[in-house]
């Protein structure tokens, strides 16, 4: 990766490695002890690691020439590696925290890996860690083709790709050591939230800086969505993040909301961490690949324009439907129940137009497991928007709320549309950009697609299962007006369910394991100055 | 602010601007002057020559 960086260029980076060390060595010398001391050692090392690497790197070759005529795709395959890394040690981590509530005696005594300490380790780093990594390397090299145009500059993806990494670590090590806001998808503590807005401007105004050297007179809509995803998570995490911290030498703060309107900014920014991080930044990864692999154009372009604006405006309303019969107005709830409803039409619209685009090319889908990925993709994208409409309706909610439904939900987007999504843009952009025709072990793409699949049915059907079973246990009343069961029976009764969803879990991992060699095979593979196999930057001469 | 007001905004201006906003958009994508260029966009992706260079 530092070869690929001109002698000027490493020297920037070398200022910035050094900053990052001195930022380590303060927080460290702040803190002295607790987690941000531990976070500031983290940054310390880190910096200290690629200065001497940079260091050693200007006295070798300078970045090979005529550079500018090429993309610059070694960033997005950095970020694909930690895309499967993060995956492989998340799932391990969602598979375990899953195992303890069936078996939750097998607890070791170590309070950093209870099951409430390790459960946004899962959560963190299959979000941000897995699904952040795979959108900023696919949004890399969906920019670059679609503008034809080389990334505006070469050092800052790195610093966007090392420094975002190194808040997700942040996130995850102070979840260990029992630091947390105590937010949902926004636990990392105020330090690590401002480390984050510095590393995102970059990407927002290296992402800016690109698109205004395309060489295409048209922005193609999925760059609309990776934008949206960008500045739109951008303004939720700076939002929900504002808080006074204790002592500047120390993790703990306090959000400056309080009560119900801290419940609502929060459900405002959780979802539309669903909205922007989980569904406008993938929609972009759907939007180019799907096509690209069917080697068919999008069904309809103008019906793609529509559902891009319905999903921005509708989607930012919807957040109080987390928050049914609470504190908060009734008519705020209602507000958001009625967008919620309505979202169905952009959300369909897309999954409709991505299968619609396969219409024609089933014989495709049948005999590539990459291209069927990303059909099985929008299925689960179409089922899980409709299943997500539906339990924002109050009374539909009564039922829902507080049971493993919402769990079976969110999982039927995470790993129905969102994984598949990105194992679909993997395994088309593993080959191209390792100079290949296809992945070093095309079979292994066949076994890793039912593994997935068969994970995320037993998963998603247990915990519906489940959630119901819950659901109704907690409403069933006997002859006296009493509760009929008691809340242990309604947690003894989850044992089979819970059971199938470790199997589930298990089996999807092992698919992602699977994913992951196979990547690391095809990539080892790379033949020697073997450039991406798709167009050029340049048009080149007739042959 | 008062809920009346806010009512009485949400069901004037956030009415029109919404729905405004929603017919707009219709009509600037689906308007017959853009149709070629929607469908040049949409096949802009797409890889032109069909040959892939450097495959060993």
């Amino acid at each position: 990766m530092i070869a690929s960086l001109s002698i000027p260029e490493r020297q920037v980076g070398l200022m910035l490695t050094i900053g990052v060390a001195i930022l380590g060595l303060v927080m460290l010398g702040a803190a002295k002890e607790g987690p941000m001391a531990v976070h500031g050692a983290m940054a310390l090392l880190l910096g200290i690691v690629l200065a001497f690497a940079l260091i050693g790197s200007l006295f070798e070759p300078d970045a090979p020439g005529g550079r500018a005529a090429r993309y610059y795709d070694e960033p997005t395959r950095f970020g694909l590696m930690l895309t499967l890394i993060w995956g492989v040690v998340a799932m391990s981590v969602g598979v375990w925290v899953a195992a303890l509530l069936y078996w939750p005696e097998a607890t070791p005594l170590w309070p950093a890996t209870s099951f409430g300490r390790l459960r946004p380790v899962h959560t963190t780093g299959v979000i941000f860690g897995f699904g952040g990594n795979a959108l900023i390397a696919t949004s890399l090299h969906v920019l670059q083709r679609t503008s034809r145009a080389r990334l505006a500059d070469s050092v800052s993806p790195w610093f966007v790709l090392i420094g975002y990494n190194l808040f997700c670590v942040w996130a995850v090590t102070g979840y260990l050591m029992g630091s947390t806001q105590s937010k949902e998808y926004a636990e990392a503590e105020w330090y690590a939230d401002i480390w984050l807005v510095v590393v995102w401007v970059t990407y927002l105004v290296l992402y800016l800086r690109t698109l205004a050297r395309r060489n295409e007179p048209h922005i193609y809509v999925a760059n609309w969505y990776y934008l949206a995803f960008i500045l739109v998570v951008a303004m939720l995490h700076v939002v929900n993040n504002i808080a006074l911290p204790v002592s500047f030498a120390g993790a703990r703060s306090f959000p400056v909301w309080s009560g119900v309107q801290d419940a609502m900014v929060q459900w405002w920014y959780g979802h539309n961490a669903v909205a922007f991080f989980l569904t406008a930044g993938f929609l972009g990864m759907l939007y180019y690949f799907l096509p690209v692999r069917a080697e068919r154009p999008i069904w309809s372009y103008r019906l793609s324009i529509v559902s891009f604006w319905g999903i921005v405006f509708f989607y930012v309303w919807v957040g109080s439907h987390h928050l049914h019969y609470t504190a908060l107005p009734y008519w705020v709830q209602t507000l958001g129940m009625t967008f919620s409803v309505m979202l169905l039409v952009p959300s369909w619209a897309s999954a409709g137009n991505a299968i619609a685009t396969l219409n024609g090319a089933w014989h495709k889908v049948r005999d590539d497991a990459t291209l069927r990925f990303m059909f099985v993709a929008a299925v689960f994208y179409g089922l899980s928007t409709f299943e997500g409409s539906f339990l924002a309706i109050r009374p539909v909610n009564s039922l829902s709320h507080y049971t493993d439904w919402t769990v079976g939900h969110v999982h039927s987007g995470t790993l129905g549309w969102v994984a598949m999504i990105i194992f679909g843009a993997i395994y088309t952009l593993v080959p191209q950009l390792s100079g290949r025709a296809t992945m070093a072990w095309p079979k292994a793409i066949e076994w890793h697609f039912w593994l997935s699949i068969a994970g995320t049915l037993i998963y998603v059907v247990s915990m519906w299962n489940a959630g119901i079973t819950q659901g109704l246990m907690w409403r069933t009343y006997d002859a006296n007006g009493g509760l009929a069961y008691s809340f242990l029976e309604s947690v003894m009764a989850m044992a089979p369910y819970y059971l199938l969803r470790t199997i589930g879990g298990a089996l999807f991992l092992a698919g992602t394991v699977l994913c992951a060699l196979n990547v690391r095979a095809t990539m080892i593979a790379t033949p020697v100055g073997a450039g991406a196999t798709d167009r050029p930057l340049l048009p080149q001469p007739a042959e | 602010m008062a809920h009346d007001t806010l009512v009485f905004i949400a069901k004037t201006f956030g009415l029109i601007w919404m729905m405004g906003f929603f017919a707009v958009v219709v009509v600037l994508a689906y308007r017959p002057s853009r149709k070629a260029a929607h469908e040049r966009i949409g096949r802009s992706i797409l890889i032109d020559s069909g040959r892939p260079e450097h495959v060993p």
